[in-house]
């Protein structure tokens, strides 16, 4: 904003700062890249309308699982009904990069053996008294998928979405009391704005 | 093709010149973040793009900014990959790449200008798409069948709940000529002043980008105490370009087979949403209908405002906005020269309102470059002289003012509008 004519001090650090500054970005991004340490995403096991537990009194016939969800100690039982069609998701290791695995979507009725005793799973479906109907079964836990298990920082991280599905779609199961807080928020900043305003036009007029 | 380019470039004088070629930059960068060059995903997904298209977007190539940061504040990580590499970038360059790169300011750019014709097929495009989300989702949360096989208005026509059928139908008629009606009617042009915008852009960007995601990591227990969990990406929640470039089009993509994806054999990478958020339409309930209407509001305003989101609301402008100042390229201007509020020729050309002269602007200035074309020259892009040798000099020469304005230089807190400063006035 100052020309050659009148330099400053302000012009002096405007036109040179850059270079430190780039540098200091420059060490970010490696280290942001370079980061050893390992971050383990903890699953979200219970929802308004998802249940993360351990598969046991498998019942295929019949379309009812139980459902054992240990929540940090807090233990629960659901009973999980299911239609044969019912959509089921399930990994398998991508080919070309074992590190990596990819989800996969089938029904029960043409891989019933992705369904057994012991694996753990995600149902999502709507919840009554201790059952759920499932709308859908996630092999693996939905909320925990393998991909966001990565070290931290590690670029692989930014190739997956999964984390923010249900964000960026759904917001099934979204907490609405937080938007509430923010269009409060967003009408204080309104009234400051508008307070501002007005001082500063006196000011002006005075 | 070399005598064609002599000739656009003597029909066009410089600055309209400039013009040009930014809009066939916008053109490539909208192919490269959300459109056929989607197939460079495996690649250019590792890096967190300077412009803003939601990561779950069908096409998109790259991993969104803004994404990366709230998954790592709410993680409880600082995003060292992303700042610095976004930082890098605002340092280099500025918010210009909000002006040459980014999918959505070229989206809002094309609406305004496209003005009554723009309004009418976002009107269009709005209604069509709450009738569809009406007819295939819950969307109001209320209507949900038990096992998952149909939601919405479809499944009250399969089931033979007519009578509740034809009540809804005309509710959601209503709510879809409620929010689309107003692309319909003669509009009036607004201007969001600068200093609102600055306002408001940081509250998005302090309060639901920032700081929700911190808060919600506390989460109470039963027995008292507070335990740190995983934090909420409240930014995406609310986002509109996720609903504009991600939420509905993956509505859209769920009519399709799933078989129709593995085809482009990029299931993993490019169509990962795709690939993954098969069986979404239950999902899409109360708070979809409640980001729907907040995304359909800001398209009447963007259809109405120029550059009405990138101005008053983008939390990656406001990010870019911090490096402005000392970025190594910058938009400088004569003041001694500058005619001021008595012109005003870059205020008219600016896609993002502002009079270039005046300091507390240039917040906002996306570096468009399109007020290099001042009648006067007297607005000049100077880049710092470790690159110098990568641009040429103004050909052009100031047009002096007979009597020139004292020196009257803005300082940086002049510039951050801290301390008042008094642009060019009307002279000559």
């Amino acid at each position: 904003m100052t020309d050659k004519k009148n330099p400053s001090i302000w012009a002096f650090i405007s036109k040179w700062i850059f270079i430190p500054l780039a540098l200091i970005a420059i060490f970010m991004i490696y280290w942001g890249v370079a980061g050893p340490k390992l971050i383990i995403i903890e699953p979200v096991k219970q929802g308004k309308r998802a249940a993360t537990g351990v598969v046991s009194n498998l019942d295929l016939s019949a379309g009812t699982l139980q459902l054992d969800v240990d929540e940090a100690g807090k233990k629960e039982q659901w009973k999980v009904v299911f239609k044969p069609n019912v959509e089921t998701f399930y990994y398998e290791v991508v080919a070309d990069s074992p590190d990596l695995k990819e989800r996969l979507k089938t029904t029960l009725d043409k891989d019933p053996e992705l369904l057994k005793d012991g694996i753990t799973l995600t149902v999502i479906g709507p919840k009554s008294a201790n059952e759920i109907k499932a709308n859908n079964i996630h092999i693996g836990g939905a909320y925990n998928p393998p991909e966001v298990q990565q070290r931290k920082e590690n670029v692989s991280t930014y190739n997956t979405a999964d984390k923010l599905c249900i964000a960026c779609v759904g917001l099934g199961d979204s907490e609405m009391i937080w938007l509430w807080y923010l269009l409060y928020i967003l009408m204080g900043f309104l009234a400051v704005y508008g307070i501002v305003e007005v001082i500063t036009r006196r000011r002006g007029a005075a | 093709m070399s005598e064609l380019i002599k000739k656009i470039t003597k029909k066009l004088p410089p600055g309209e010149f400039r013009i040009q070629v930014r809009i066939w930059v916008q053109w490539a960068f909208l192919a490269l973040a959300a459109g056929p060059l989607f197939v460079l995903a495996p690649v250019v997904k590792q890096i967190p793009a300077p412009w803003y298209v939601c990561w779950s977007c069908p096409t998109a190539s790259a991993a969104c900014p803004l994404g990366n940061m709230q998954h790592f504040t709410a993680s409880g990580d600082f995003a060292f990959y992303t700042i610095g590499f976004l930082a890098l970038i605002g340092i280099l360059i500025g918010r210009m790449t909000c002006g040459w790169t980014c999918p959505m300011g070229f989206l809002q750019e094309m609406l305004y200008k496209a003005k009554r014709y723009g309004s009418i097929i976002v009107g269009i495009l709005i209604f069509g798409t709450t009738m569809f989300l009406a007819w295939f989702t819950p969307f109001m949360g209320m209507i949900r069948a038990d096992m998952g096989e149909s939601y919405g208005l479809s499944y009250l026509l399969k089931s033979g709940q007519m009578n509740m059928f034809t009540w809804w139908l005309l509710g959601y008629i209503a709510i879809s000529l409620a929010l689309s009606i107003p692309f319909f009617l003669p509009s009036k042009k607004f201007h969001l002043p600068n200093n609102l915008a600055s306002y408001t852009r940081w509250f998005f960007f302090l309060i639901p980008f920032i700081l929700f995601p911190i808060i919600t990591r506390f989460v109470p227990q039963a027995d008292g105490t507070m335990k740190l969990l995983e934090g909420q990406v409240w930014w995406c929640k609310i986002c509109p370009v996720g609903t504009i470039t991600a939420g509905f089009p993956q509505m859209y993509l769920q009519l399709l087979p799933q078989s129709a994806f593995p085809l482009f054999g990029l299931t993993s990478t490019a169509f990962i949403g795709v690939s993954t958020y098969q069986g979404i339409f239950g999902e899409a309930r109360i708070m979809y209908f409640l980001k729907w209407v907040m995304t359909s509001g800001l398209l009447y305003a963007m259809v109405n405002s120029v550059r009405f989101f990138c101005k008053g609301i983008c939390p990656l402008g406001t990010f870019f906005t911090v490096f402005n100042w000392f970025s190594s390229d910058k938009i400088k201007v004569d003041q001694a020269n500058c005619r001021g509020s008595s012109c005003n020729w870059c205020l008219k050309h600016c896609p993002m309102d502002i009079a270039i002269y005046d300091p507390t602007a240039q917040w906002h200035c996306i570096r468009c470059l399109d007020c290099l074309g001042c009648p006067f020259n007297v607005v000049t892009h100077e880049v710092t002289p470790v690159f110098a040798w990568a641009t040429r000099k103004p050909d052009k020469k100031v047009i002096p003012l007979k009597t020139p304005n004292g020196p009257n230089n803005p300082d940086f807190f002049q510039w951050a509008g801290f301390v008042s400063y008094t642009p060019p006035q009307a002279r000559d």
